[in-house]
């Protein structure tokens, strides 16, 4: 499977996500949805927040990889 | 705002079977940890940990909850669409694919779904019908054809939560609750089957009081509708359900209470927020729960596991029955209240309303709420007797002292002083405890046993009272024996009195019968017996969840030696042929371990990174502080994936074992051969490395002291993330060790109680159809304090109650047991040459390798070798001084002069858990009670400071014995802790040891007799019947062959005409005895001579003189015919017929015997091949050739199967004849008569025995070319170089003799013990383990009349047998002499 692309996030003072950034552009966004995976402990452990957001053009799937401590997109809905 | 409270009140234990992961008290631990006001145990359907989880909880200062998560089969309205109970339908074994191929579930089981799911007729039913497409049939009627066998387990893998029925927590809030659940739980156990309780909505209805209901989280009916949009029927089913359970103002007398559950899914903050509107709209009350299924976070991977095993499937496999969170942990209140839907979380727009966010919080606080209005007491002890009737205007204490007088004339003439003195003072104890009612219940059992004469006695501390001796409960005098009372009931005792009485194998089950008639079924019920992992389960079943493929996991299993999860890892690291798995590649050991180490140490990646946020109390959903990306430890995943290969080498257990790699060889051969000494006589450790731990306690070897290796040095727990999946298989091992697994019937635990039963404990189907059992264990029970009487089976009370009917019938005498003289000094001669091959107790290797140096010489000595030769004592090196003290090598001595009196029976050894309470007693002056209760706290590991007071007080008291240093005290005090942990009870040993006299004495006098009772009382003892069978040969017993015309279905006694050297006298001391044949055989015995009396030491014969004073005349004349069920295949059912056809008259030809038996044809090929129709006067070949003509000729089948007899009641397996033509059997071809090989080869093949000749007497003349000698030489050779052959009998690789392998080999003379020191054994592991006729080359050993060999060399006798130009091996000898075969 290929790498979700890395992205870079703006998260307020209260540690909410606000905005996100990839490709060169910045979305400001709000969260409708969001939800937790722990998985595959015995293989290599997956342990993601995922956060469905709507922004001014996208909505997306973004989500914290917890192991790795890094944001990623997951999915882009056009 | 106050201080949020909360407690968890829907939590199942590992008492769910494998729907949960945590024990009860951990869950405790982890609840008080996070500082919740109370817990509940909801466990899936039953109530099985409810008392160890109060007990714990009662410990730990916790508001304990009892409850249960039960599942319904119906929904609360109607539910059309059937989204509350999904059509469930069973998973076909191989199917493909979900859809094709499976029945619908309710038309196998009708009892499962809404019966009235067929008339609901709407769309959506339609729609889900299962049985769309299928032409419509009537219900088939074959459910109710007779003999069909209720369905009574239920193949529950592959179905998840989401495709059961809906849920619904109820939870008892008093006494009255509890009881509403135990009947609610027996009544659905009742109805449903095995494991799955019926639960309808009915029922509930009719259990209601005391009882507060929760809607059951996601998987409960009112969060199903909602997830599918029903919100009018969730609604209605709220209602319903409230209705049902009551309404209120709040915790304390609201019935019904919505659950809000979050486990940060997609959809959950919907869920909550839907639910929380609901109630708001209904006006029901909501608590906050978290379905939890764990206790920590990290115990998630183990949950993952156990999900996997209950399904029978691999964690990769699992996706859609695993839950996909790993939320189902204990939370603390800041951690509930920072979930999304509470202030903390508030974030997300829809969630985003101030009233839930209040609702959220309101739940967390009324959940500790209800806890506090919940208290249920199990305290039962007002109710646990369950009446007995006594005489009017008796008291059961009055009615107990009459029948203790009237028993106490009966044993005692004439009555002593001391034996008043002991009764008035039990019957004082009894009285002041209340227990008179339980010895009455004991009496009356007993009673019942000698009415019907059921042999029966009791064992165990209950063998040390003087009142349970005078009612006849035991058999032993507790004054001669010097048995302590106190050891027994004490009023300080706090566990109940625990009485074990063993009943002839065969008829416990009338006992069974009485006590249900006596005290009425709702009284009475069997204890469950709680299976849990052992080491060889665990290994399996976390190998298959794990993902290793099955022959790995089959080789590990078989490779395992101990039976301990939790020593898994160090018996597989001793077992050379796993070594590689701990290295990791391209490190050495120490790098492993230490990059091991260091993985646990840091912990897991996303559990501790979750446990880390809880910790600092943010919610990590709300509030995610990934800072600056502080990446945890990503490194330490490398590696984690790499699978191990199976090894290379044989793919079955013949081709060698896990071990038998040139690896382990070589690693083995590495092993230094003295570290490990072994006596060579009795297989014990010669020179332990002795480690005393704090207490004082001996322990030996490293089973009790946990090793210096890192790995087992690591705490217990944390995540398993970073491992590598060996290290993971080890470590779930140990974490699953002890889990239940699931419930069998214990052995014999009855429970009686006063109140019904099921006001006490749920009922619950046993696997045995019409059997019922209690879900509380043994364990439980004893807590619980009721009334437990354990009914034992033991083979050898059968076997001897046979013996003793078989003598009176053939010899004409009656013979009482209690009355045999206790010291015939022949009997005595006989245990100490270890001619001991059935006798009770005593008959093992290692105690044959003992009784030559310890010589018991009275009961008494009996007593303490029963006592002795234990692992216990074994380990605690307590053997050897006695025995060097026996043999006067050593003299006794005694710490004090004040011990001598305690210690004088077992030579100043301490031995006897009654001798530590003497100890206490008598030298440091401790209460009689005060005693048991030092007994018990030596006995197991207690706090160090209680042990520290104890300690102290022992030495002050002894100090205050004249003569006794502080040295001496602190000396004894060790000793005592020491021996306490292993010590036996005195009063059981002798109990065991009164048993082991009467059957030597039985084996001496009447070998044939009790032959016959040990054959038929099999399965028991140490031995296989073959050798029971070629032991009495031995001693000159005829054993005659099966034969279907002189054998009944058992095996019984036939007159074959008194020996010669019977009539003549004794035969000389050496050896021989006149010619005189005795009385001649009868015809048509099978024998044309009698066996010979084999001259060795371990092969007593009782000379003219006792056998006349103590043996019946004609005794000897008796032989020993084999019953002809111990040919394989011929079964109980058979029974019947075949003793009615034999009394009919003999069977004249081949088709007779199949008309007339109506046996299966491969069954009549064995009675062929085992001799049995050499009566017909037909050799064997010819009708081998004939059977299966014959057979096809009188066994017609009409359609498939037999016809049946008309009106048959009687299932007769000759039944199914259309019609007997009776033809005349084609003529056989000339066939070679078989050959005495192939006769014995065909013998042991099918019977594993035979009558005539034991196989090694084939080789005989091979074996004297060969230089081997006969097992009875040995004990007249030096000490040195010796060759024996034989067939390995018993094969044994005990733990405490620490890789040192013991094998009885047996030849036609006797047997004899081989030591395989752990090098040879290394060695020769592979011909060992898959051959047993043996040539073994090595040294022998000889210590006074033990008899030892060393083994150096060992071949396969065949092979040597063949080399050596002798007879070739007929295939049915060598598939014998094939280990692999027999069960070693």
């Amino acid at each position: 499977m290929r790498e979700h692309p890395s992205i870079d996030v703006e998260l307020d003072p209260e540690g909410r996500l606000v905005a996100i950034r990839w490709a060169g552009q910045r979305e400001p966004v709000e969260v409708c949805n969001r939800w937790r995976i722990e998985e595959a402990w015995w293989r290599g452990p997956i342990a993601r927040d995922y956060f469905k957001v709507v922004g001014r053009r996208w909505l997306a799937l973004v989500y914290l990889d917890r192991v790795a401590g890094t944001w990623h997109l997951e999915r882009l809905y056009d | 705002m106050p201080a949020l409270t909360y407690a968890e009140l829907h939590c199942h234990s590992n008492f769910s079977f494998l729907d949960g992961a945590s024990a009860p008290d951990q869950l405790v631990e982890r609840a008080v940890e996070l500082g919740l006001s109370g817990l509940a145990v909801t466990d899936r359907g039953g109530l099985y940990g409810v008392v160890r989880f109060a007990a714990a909880a009662r410990e730990a200062g916790l508001r304990p909850v009892l409850g249960v998560e039960l599942e319904l089969v119906d929904a609360a309205v109607p539910d059309p669409a059937r989204v509350v109970v999904p059509a469930r339908r069973p998973v076909r074994r191989g199917a493909s694919g979900p859809a094709d191929g499976r029945l619908p579930l309710d038309a196998r089981r009708p009892t499962f779904g809404p019966r009235t799911g067929d008339s609901v007729f709407t769309l959506a039913g339609a729609q889900a019908r299962p049985e769309e497409g299928l032409p419509a049939r009537p219900r088939p009627a074959r459910a109710l054809l007779p003999g069909r066998r209720e369905t009574v387990k239920e193949d529950l893998r592959g179905v998840g939560e989401r495709q059961r029925g809906p849920q619904l927590v109820l939870l008892a809030r008093d006494g009255a609750g509890y009881r509403s659940l135990c009947r609610l739980l027996s009544h659905a156990n009742l109805a449903g089957t095995k494991r799955v309780p019926r639960v309808t909505h009915a029922l509930l209805g009719q259990h209601t009081e005391g009882l507060v209901a929760l809607s059951g989280g996601r998987q409960g009916e009112i969060a199903r509708r909602l997830l599918v949009g029903d919100r009018a029927g969730a609604m209605a089913a709220a209602a319903r359900l409230a209705e049902l359970y009551g309404t209120g103002d709040g915790a304390a007398t609201s019935g019904f209470f919505l659950e809000l559950t979050h486990h940060l899914l997609p959809d959950d903050d919907w869920l909550v927020a839907e639910t929380a509107d609901l109630a708001c709209g209904l006006g029901l009350p909501v608590v906050v729960t978290n379905d939890v299924r764990y206790a920590r976070p990290e115990d998630r991977e183990l949950y993952d596991v156990v999900t996997a095993i209950a399904h029978g499937r691999t964690l990769d496999g699992l996706a859609d029955l695993r839950r996909p969170d790993g939320e189902s942990y204990l939370k603390s209140v800041p951690e509930l209240a920072a979930m999304p839907p509470g202030e903390a979380g508030l974030q997300v727009a829809h969630a985003a309303q101030p009233a839930l966010a209040r609702t959220w919080l309101e739940g967390i606080a009324s959940a500790a709420d209800l806890a506090g209005t919940c208290s249920v007491d199990l305290g039962f002890e007002q109710v646990r007797f369950p009446g007995f009737r006594v005489p009017a205007g008796e008291t059961p204490f009055s009615h107990l002292v009459e029948l203790c007088q009237a028993g106490a004339r009966r044993r005692y003439h004439p009555l002593t002083p001391a034996v008043v003195r002991q009764l008035a003072h039990e019957l004082d104890v009894i009285e002041r405890t209340g227990l008179a009612e339980f010895f009455l219940i004991c009496w009356d059992l007993m009673q019942f046993a000698k009415a019907q004469r059921i042999p029966a006695q009791g064992r165990g501390s209950a063998a040390g009272s003087i009142v349970a001796y005078v009612l006849g409960i035991s058999r032993v005098e507790p004054i001669r024996h010097h048995l302590l009372f106190e050891r027994f009931i004490n009023e300080g005792r706090t566990t109940y009195p625990d009485v074990d009485i063993d009943f002839s194998s065969e008829r416990r089950e009338e006992v069974i019968q009485y006590i249900y008639r006596k005290y009425g079924p709702e009284h009475t019920g069997m204890v469950c017996n709680l299976v849990t992992y052992r080491a060889r389960s665990a290994v399996r079943e976390v190998g298959y969840a794990l993902g290793f493929p099955r022959p790995l996991v089959d080789r590990v299993a078989k490779a395992l030696e101990t039976y301990d999860s939790v020593m898994v890892r160090r018996d597989l690291e001793t077992d050379g042929g796993f070594a590689e798995f701990f290295q990791r590649p391209g490190e050495g050991p120490e790098a492993g371990a230490a990059t091991l180490a260091g993985a646990r140490g840091l912990g897991s990646v996303a559990a501790s990174a979750a446990l880390a946020a809880a910790r600092g109390l943010v919610d990590p959903m709300g509030q995610l502080r990934h800072g600056g990306g502080k990446a945890p430890v990503p490194a330490l995943l490398h590696g984690a994936g790499s699978k191990p290969a199976v090894r290379a080498g044989g793919t079955s257990d013949d081709e060698g074992g896990p071990g038998d790699t040139p690896a382990s060889v070589d690693w083995l051969a590495r092993q230094p051969a003295t570290a490990i000494a072994v006596d060579p006589e009795s297989g014990m450790p010669l020179s332990p490395e002795r480690v005393t731990d704090r207490q004082g306690r001996t322990a030996h070897g490293d089973r009790s002291v946990p090793p210096a290796q890192p790995s087992q040095a690591q705490p217990r727990g944390g995540s398993t993330v970073g491992m590598s999946d060996w290290e993971r298989w080890l470590e779930m091992c140990a974490r699953i060790d002890g889990f239940p697994r699931h419930l069998s019937i214990h052995s014999g635990g009855m429970l009686v109680t006063a109140a019904p039963l099921i006001d006490i404990a749920p009922l619950e189907r046993a696997t045995m159809p019409g059997r019922v059992v209690v879900q509380f264990d043994k364990r439980d029970v004893e807590t619980l304090k009721l009334i437990k009487l354990d009914l034992l089976g033991l083979g050898m009370l059968a076997a001897i109650d046979e013996t003793v009917q078989l003598i009176e019938s053939d010899c004409a005498v009656c013979l009482d047991l209690d009355r045999i003289p206790e010291e015939i000094p022949e009997v005595f001669r006989m245990l100490q040459a270890a001619d001991t091959v059935g006798v009770f107790q005593v008959e093992s290797r290692a105690q044959m390798q003992t009784l030559p140096k310890s010589r018991p010489a009275t009961l008494d000595d009996l007593v303490v070798e029963v006592a002795i030769i234990r692992p216990g004592p074994i380990q605690g090196n307590a053997v050897h001084p006695y025995l060097r003290r026996r043999q006067g090598l050593e003299p006794v001595a005694y710490l004090h002069p004040s011990l001598e009196p305690v210690l004088k029976d077992s030579l100043g050894v301490i031995l006897y858990q009654e001798q530590v309470m003497r100890i206490a007693i008598e030298v440091a002056g401790f209460t009689p009670a005060e005693s048991d209760g030092f007994r018990r706290a030596m006995g197991s590991s207690r706090s160090s400071r209680e042990m520290e007071k104890l300690h102290l007080k022992f030495v002050a008291g002894a100090l205050r014995q004249p003569g006794m240093t502080g040295e001496m005290a602190e000396e004894l005090f060790r000793q005592v802790a020491a021996f306490a942990s292993f010590g036996f009870a005195k009063s059981h040993a002798a109990a065991f040891a009164r048993t082991a006299y009467e059957s030597s004495f039985l084996k001496l006098f009447y070998p044939a007799q009790l032959l016959v009772g040990l054959i038929n009382a099999q399965p028991m003892g140490f031995y296989p019947v073959e050798v029971l069978v070629n032991d009495a040969r031995r001693h000159g017993v005829a054993v005659l062959p099966i034969d279907v015309n002189a054998s009944a279905w058992r095996t019984t006694t036939e007159w074959v005409g008194r020996p010669g050297w019977t009539m003549a006298g004794a035969i000389g001391d050496d050896g021989s005895h006149d010619g005189d044949p005795g009385e001649p055989i009868p015809d048509g015995a099978g024998i044309t001579a009698r066996p010979r009396p084999v001259r060795s030491g371990a092969c007593v014969i009782p000379s003219a003189e006792p056998r006349d004073r103590y043996a019946a005349e004609g005794a000897m004349g008796w032989g020993v015919r084999l019953g002809l069920c111990l040919v394989k295949g011929i079964g109980e059912e058979h029974r019947e017929i075949l003793d009615a056809e034999l009394s009919r008259g003999p069977y004249r030809t081949l088709p007779d015997v199949v008309d007339r038996t109506g046996l299966p044809e491969e069954t009549l090929e064995r009675l062929i091949r085992a001799g049995a129709l050499d009566s017909l006067g037909r050799p064997r070949r010819e009708l081998l050739w004939q059977l299966r003509e014959v057979t096809g000729a009188s066994r017609g089948r009409v359609d498939g199967r037999s016809t049946g007899r008309a009106g048959g009641g009687r299932r007769s397996a000759a039944a199914g004849r259309p019609l007997s033509l009776h033809l005349p059997a084609t003529e056989a071809p000339l066939l070679p008569d078989i050959s005495e090989p192939e006769r014995i080869g065909d013998a042991y093949a099918v019977v594993g025995l035979d009558a005539r000749r034991q196989v090694v007497a084939l080789f005989r003349d091979a074996l004297t070319r060969l230089g081997a000698v006969t097992n009875a030489d040995l004990t007249g050779r030096r000490p040195g170089p010796v060759r024996i052959g034989g067939l390995v009998v018993t094969r044994q690789h005990p733990m405490t003799a620490r890789g040192t392998v013991f094998l009885a080999v047996e030849d036609e003379t006797g047997m004899v013990n081989v030591t395989l020191w752990p090098d040879t054994w290394a060695r020769l592991r592979g011909v060992v383990r898959r051959h047993a006729l043996l040539l073994i080359d090595g040294d022998l050993q000889l210590q006074g009349q033990v008899v030892n060999v060393i083994a150096r060399s060992v071949v396969p006798l065949p092979d040597a047998v063949t080399a050596a130009g002798g007879p070739e091996t007929p295939p049915g000898i060598r598939q014998q002499g094939y280990a692999g075969m027999r069960r070693l």
